[in-house]
């Protein structure tokens, strides 16, 4: 765990769960490294539930296990009370959007709506209303009849979106919905992801924009290598005992032990002369951090000072060196 | 030069990284080689031919033997007498296939021309035959009996003088009668032979559509998501078979109806489709099963479409090359006749050939038909267990 885990605050145990994983393991055959190793995972009934982690960290791996597209090594998932193990049915009741255009670039939208309805044993009016309905939350409506592969990237992104929406999914899994789109189409998505708030649907979202995170979910669990390192709702995290933040642009590149003297105040995370700090104790001041760095010969070109972001916490749980 | 030696480079390292690319360019025509060198090796060689001749002497006279051993220094055929196992009767041992050809030698007296020599000879040819070997053979034998009525008449002309010779001279008659079932004696076509053929060939290139889409689903995505709903996971890969299905029998029937109506058009023979609508209709599902059970397990074994295309490409030619749709089994040697009948293409052909040709019914393509569906639904059974242990 990192060294901010007192600001960590579990979903409240009291509240009804979508999602309940115990002891979750999954190594891909063929690779020594497990992909997960024993995650534990509340995910309350109605809440958007943020699932950060740099690439690799096993946040596809848990997508695809908590959707029945592998299966776990070791390990529980209850979905709705329902164990995925031996009910297979439970998967009924949730839709994955996945990061890829998960559809048929040579069949229209409409076409696509369609496959993906009677996929979902929807026939007749039933079908043609959820199609309708989609379509509409995802901003569809003038298109539908033109080929899905001839559709701008954003365009592509919706209808992935809609989707996921036919089976009116009780939790609906969105993994990175918004790469590689423009702004507005992301704008679109975002308001679209919380307006389906309402229907007390639960929302598992996976992105590496911290904003998007921020915008949408109640509550954040990181993983890196495959592990759970921090898991707690937002505002915890945000506004809890480790909620201030420091960020220094220094005027040298510091060595590893120059920083130690900051290290004393909390987690610190370091890229070139940037330097990041999530201070452990709130009563810790800016002179204080500006006096260490002084004594160990350090001097700021620029600071900041104040409420953590989530990127500052995610950097220090994941911590700086790159990732494979 | 600097740039041109680092593109060099990098072009050299994908090139050999290439695998698949690098195996259709190398062990491809080393097969090829291979099979086509062994298959037509004893059309071109004089020293012991493969191609068998049922020989029936049913003559009684002298000259029966002598005509045999004639013909035995011939080359270009081994004739051979019945083995006790086979049927005395020379068109059943045609119609089975035990032979492409039979040859039954009887006295001319007991069949109306004796003025043209003591023997008169029939030849069976069967349907499977190709029509250049058929001249060489009936040309052999011609000449074979045209030496003994000259060698005979020499005999004559040295006992008896000019008296004795014999009131007509002419070419020595060698009857040429087809075999098939329907007992119809029609001789066997260019098109009768090669639409099969092709037909079985074509149909297997159903390989290739059909594992691209099956990858393709794999690499967009669709298919992990169609896994995320509940149903049976084997269910998006078999109902991917059903339209490949249809395509092939369309594809049947248009390659037939090619041979029907276009052929003649364009000034070649029609091809005559048989009794047996059914049998056509059941041979044809038979190797649509076979290609598309063989298509599903090349999607699961590759990787990408390139290797799909590759794999199921090369595998098609090879296919066809061993199982005697580039070169008719009969003119194999005995080794590589019995390779053919390993090749699922080779079980499609006799059965279309038992119908085009054969004139044979249902019964009769039963049991290539059970050989093709069995190989079909083995290979579809594989590639099931392969893509449920394949992660994601």
């Amino acid at each position: 765990m990192s060294g901010i885990s007192g600001a960590a605050t579990t979903a409240d145990p009291g509240s009804p769960s979508s999602i309940s994983i115990r002891g979750l393991q999954f190594t891909y055959p063929g690779i020594d490294t497990p992909a997960l190793r024993g995650i534990d995972l509340l995910i309350a009934r109605g809440r958007c539930f943020g699932l950060l982690g740099p690439n690799g960290a096993g946040k596809t791996t848990l997508l695809s296990l908590l959707t029945g597209v592998l299966r776990p090594d070791a390990g529980t998932i209850l979905v709705n009370g329902r164990d995925l193990a031996v009910d297979n049915d439970a998967l009924a009741t949730s839709a994955l959007v996945p990061q890829d255009f998960a559809f048929y670039a040579a069949l229209t939208g409409r076409e696509n709506l369609e496959c993906f309805a009677g996929v979902h044993g929807l026939r007749g009016s039933l079908a043609r209303e959820r199609i309708s309905q989609a379509a509409e939350t995802c901003g569809l409506g003038d298109i539908l009849n033109r080929q899905a592969g001839l559709y701008s990237g954003g365009v592509k992104r919706r209808l992935n979106l809609a989707i996921g929406l036919l089976n009116r999914p009780a939790i609906l899994y969105l993994d990175e919905p918004t790469v590689g789109i423009d702004a507005q189409s992301r704008r679109y998505i975002l308001e679209a992801i919380r307006g389906l708030r309402h229907s007390e649907m639960t929302v598992v979202y996976t992105s590496h924009y911290m904003e998007e995170i921020q915008f949408l979910c109640d509550d954040v669990a990181v993983i890196d290598d495959g592990t759970l390192r921090l898991q707690g709702t937002l505002d915890g995290l945000l506004h809890g005992a480790s909620s201030r933040a420091a960020r220094f642009t220094l005027s040298v590149e510091p060595s590893p032990g120059a920083l130690a003297a900051l290290e004393k105040f909390g987690a610190v995370t370091v890229h070139g002369r940037q330097v990041r700090l999530i201070m452990a104790d709130g009563r810790t001041s800016l002179t204080d951090l500006l006096d260490a760095l002084a004594s160990a010969g350090l001097s700021v070109e620029q600071c900041e000072f104040g409420q953590s972001q989530m990127e500052d916490i995610y950097l220090a749980v994941t911590e700086r060196r790159l990732r494979e | 030069m600097t740039r041109f030696l680092a593109l060099v480079r990098k072009d050299c390292l994908l090139a050999l990284r290439d695998w698949h690319g690098l195996a259709l360019m190398f062990a491809m025509p080393m097969i090829f080689v291979i099979v086509m060198s062994l298959a037509l090796q004893d059309t071109l060689r004089t020293d012991g031919p493969r191609i068998d001749v049922l020989v029936m002497d049913r003559s009684g006279l002298d000259q029966g033997p002598e005509l045999i051993d004639a013909l035995r220094k011939t080359g270009g055929f081994r004739f051979v007498t019945a083995p006790e196992e086979l049927p005395k009767d020379p068109q059943t041992a045609v119609e089975r296939d035990d032979f492409a050809f039979a040859l039954t030698l009887s006295d001319a007296n007991d069949t109306g021309n004796p003025e043209l020599g003591p023997l008169d000879a029939l030849l069976l040819v069967g349907p499977g035959t190709s029509a250049q070997v058929e001249a060489l053979l009936t040309g052999s034998l011609r000449q074979a009996l045209a030496m003994q009525v000259a060698t005979l008449t020499l005999q004559s002309l040295r006992n008896n003088g000019v008296a004795g010779l014999p009131e007509k001279l002419g070419e020595v008659p060698v009857t040429v009668a087809y075999a098939d079932k329907a007992g119809r004696g029609v001789k066997p076509t260019s098109v009768q032979q090669n639409v099969p053929a092709w037909l079985v060939f074509g149909m297997f290139f159903a390989v290739i559509p059909l594992s691209n889409a099956l990858i393709s689903e794999r690499q967009q995505g669709t298919l992990r998501r169609l896994h995320t709903i509940a149903m049976p996971r084997a269910l998006p890969l078999l109902t991917k078979l059903v339209p490949y299905f249809m395509i092939n029998l369309v594809q049947a029937g248009l390659m037939l109806a090619a041979g029907v109506y276009l052929v003649p058009a364009l000034g070649g023979e029609g091809l005559a489709l048989g009794n047996s609508p059914a049998g056509l209709l059941v041979i044809t599902m038979g190797v649509s099963t076979a290609a598309l059970g063989y298509g599903m397990l090349i999607a699961t074994v590759a990787q990408t479409t390139d290797q799909a295309v590759t794999l199921g490409g090369a595998g098609n030619i090879i296919l066809g090359a061993v199982g005697g749709i580039m070169v008719p089994r009969f003119i194999m040697p005995e080794a590589m006749a019995n390779l053919a009948l390993l090749s699922p293409m080779s079980w499609g052909l006799d059965g279309f050939l038992d119908i085009l040709l054969r004139h044979g019914t249902v019964l009769q393509v039963l049991p290539e038909f059970g050989a093709l569906a069995a190989f079909g639904l083995s290979a579809l059974s594989l590639a099931l267990v392969i893509q449920s242990r394949r992660a994601g």
